[in-house]
């Protein structure tokens, strides 16, 4: 206990560490950084505005309504803000490849991941979150849900921060074998992309993709599902058992990875 | 100087070309996310349709042609410009680019043009390619050299927008957020994230004053013979905003030159 206990402790502090060290990067282009904040709040309010001109000309996508839809979309933009606060670092690892930065985090005497994870945080996600936060209360005040669907929604934005993480490290493995260039960032943005829209209006083949093997259908439209067919409440324990088990696979997978890792020098 | 430059220009597009390239499987990799994101695409306007016959003058098949056409023409433009003119400011290497024989305007435009020939090819071409099994009517391909005439009038106004941008990386230092900020707004006004004709009609009014939407809505909608009114507005308006921004830059430019201060590099 006390070891572990001792490991919680350095890891925080290495966190914090990092944390002041972006932070004082951020603090060079101060006027940028804020330029971002506000430009990332408008470019959801533009996303927003879209799927408000769509349903004005259409009562429903698929069998789904204007609120459902927006509770996914805010849903699926809380957990893609969570990841974005921590994880967003690891669709940047084609890059430390590609300039042959990797092999430092490779000599220190910590994981490699952990270490891409904190070289950079997205500070300005928090501003994604409340985004976020604000739509996902506009749709549950509308569909009257209720607060007993408030454990559902903690549960499902959390356990789709760590499936987004394990797309990303995922995707990022790919690098790894095909020596950087792979717009592992766009595809890992696309497929935000995919889940803020219910998975059945894919062809049955791309839904299987989504549930079994990229598992975006458990981080917003399953909890949505769930909550509709009012499927009873123990089985919302499924959301964090696929989010641990895909992350604990990619995870793996990334090791490989960087076993397989050969240096392109700089 | 002239034959120099333009010796310059191919040589570095092809160079540009050929790095793109050089990684096959990563080049794989891209052509299969872009066929994947454009099916997708391709099914979500299905469900938005979901039986309907026409939203807004405009029926499934031309909304499926619109989709392919806008992958294609997005890999056309030259969206990268700021990012790398910022990049070397950054970095420091602006310094190393300004040393050079030739403008770096040049520099940044050969390089533009190998992204796109390069994207054209391993996305644009592969997109069009598959639009043969979603879309059965024929395109209007007597509109091709006009169409071709305001892709790249667009191409001018995006090349001298991601211009000025990166030059405000000399106060910046960074260009991520104006980064953010310019493809929100070209993705919104132009028709990007949602096709224009989907804005409700006051909006639409105040879009023909703006040139964004020449971008994608204008070379679609001649592509698909929709009649487009007051084509002759938005032809004056795409060239009036070149010549604007073109001042605009050599203004930028002739005193960001003097604020240059290179970190490292």
């Amino acid at each position: 206990m006390k070891k572990f206990l001792g490991k919680l402790k350095y890891y925080g502090k290495l966190c914090l560490t990092f944390f002041k060290l972006n932070y004082k990067e951020l603090e060079i282009s101060s006027m940028d950084f804020l330029f971002g904040i506000v430009a990332k709040l408008l470019s959801y309010v533009a996303e927003l505005l879209a799927l408000f001109f769509i349903f004005e000309l259409v009562p429903e996508i698929n069998g789904w309504d204007k609120y459902q839809v927006f509770f996914i979309f805010g849903l699926n933009l809380v957990s893609f803000s969570l990841w974005s606060c921590f994880f967003i670092n690891t669709i940047t690892l084609p890059y430390y490849i590609e300039r042959g930065e990797f092999d430092r985090f490779l000599v220190r005497p910590v994981s490699p991941l952990l270490q891409i994870m904190l070289d950079g945080f997205d500070d300005d996600s928090w501003g994604e979150l409340a985004t976020g936060l604000v739509v996902l209360g506009y749709a549950w005040g509308k569909l009257g849900l209720g607060v007993k669907v408030l454990p559902i929604i903690l549960i499902a934005a959390f356990s789709g921060c760590f499936i987004y993480a394990g797309i990303s490290i995922l995707l990022g493995t790919v690098s790894f074998f095909t020596v950087a260039q792979a717009d592992v960032a766009d595809f890992t943005m696309q497929i935000k992309e995919i889940a803020k829209y219910p998975i059945t209006i894919y062809p049955k083949v791309m839904q299987f993709i989504f549930t079994y093997i990229f598992p975006i259908a458990f981080v917003a439209f399953l909890p949505m599902w769930m909550i509709i067919e009012q499927i009873n409440i123990y089985f919302i324990v499924i959301l964090p058992v696929v989010a641990g088990i895909f992350f604990l696979i990619a995870r793996s997978i990334w090791l490989r990875g960087v076993r397989h890792y050969g240096s392109t020098g700089t | 100087m002239l034959r120099k430059n333009i010796e310059y220009f191919a040589l570095n597009t092809w160079l540009t070309v050929r790095t793109r390239s050089t990684y096959h499987a990563a080049t794989i990799l891209k052509l299969c996310v872009n066929l994947f994101v454009t099916i997708l695409y391709i099914y979500l306007w299905k469900a938005i349709y979901n039986g309907r016959e026409i939203i807004n003058d405009f029926t499934l098949p031309d909304m499926l042609a619109y989709v392919f056409l806008l992958r294609v023409l997005r890999n056309l433009y030259p969206y990268e410009v700021s990012q790398s003119y910022g990049n070397l400011i950054r970095t420091g290497s602006i310094a190393t680019m300004l040393l050079r024989p030739v403008r770096i305007e040049l520099q940044l435009l050969s390089a533009a043009a190998g992204n796109a020939i390069y994207d054209f090819c391993f996305c644009g071409l592969p997109s069009l390619m598959l639009s043969c099994f979603f879309v059965k009517e024929p395109l209007n391909f007597a509109a091709f050299p006009i169409v071709l005439f305001w892709i790249f009038s667009s191409c001018a106004f995006i090349f001298l927008l991601e211009l000025i941008i990166g030059t405000l990386s000399f106060y910046t230092q960074n260009l991520w957020g104006l980064g953010i900020f310019k493809g929100t707004m070209i993705s919104f006004f132009s028709g990007e994230l949602l096709p224009i004709h989907f804005y409700p009609a006051r909006i639409l009014a105040l879009f023909q004053w703006l040139p964004f939407a020449s971008m994608y809505y204008i070379p679609v909608a001649l592509f698909l013979e929709k009649t487009v009114e007051k084509l002759g507005i938005y032809f004056v308006i795409l060239w009036g905003s070149n010549l604007f921004l073109l001042l605009i830059y050599a203004l930028l430019a002739r005193r960001m030159i003097h604020h240059i201060a290179v970190q490292g590099g």
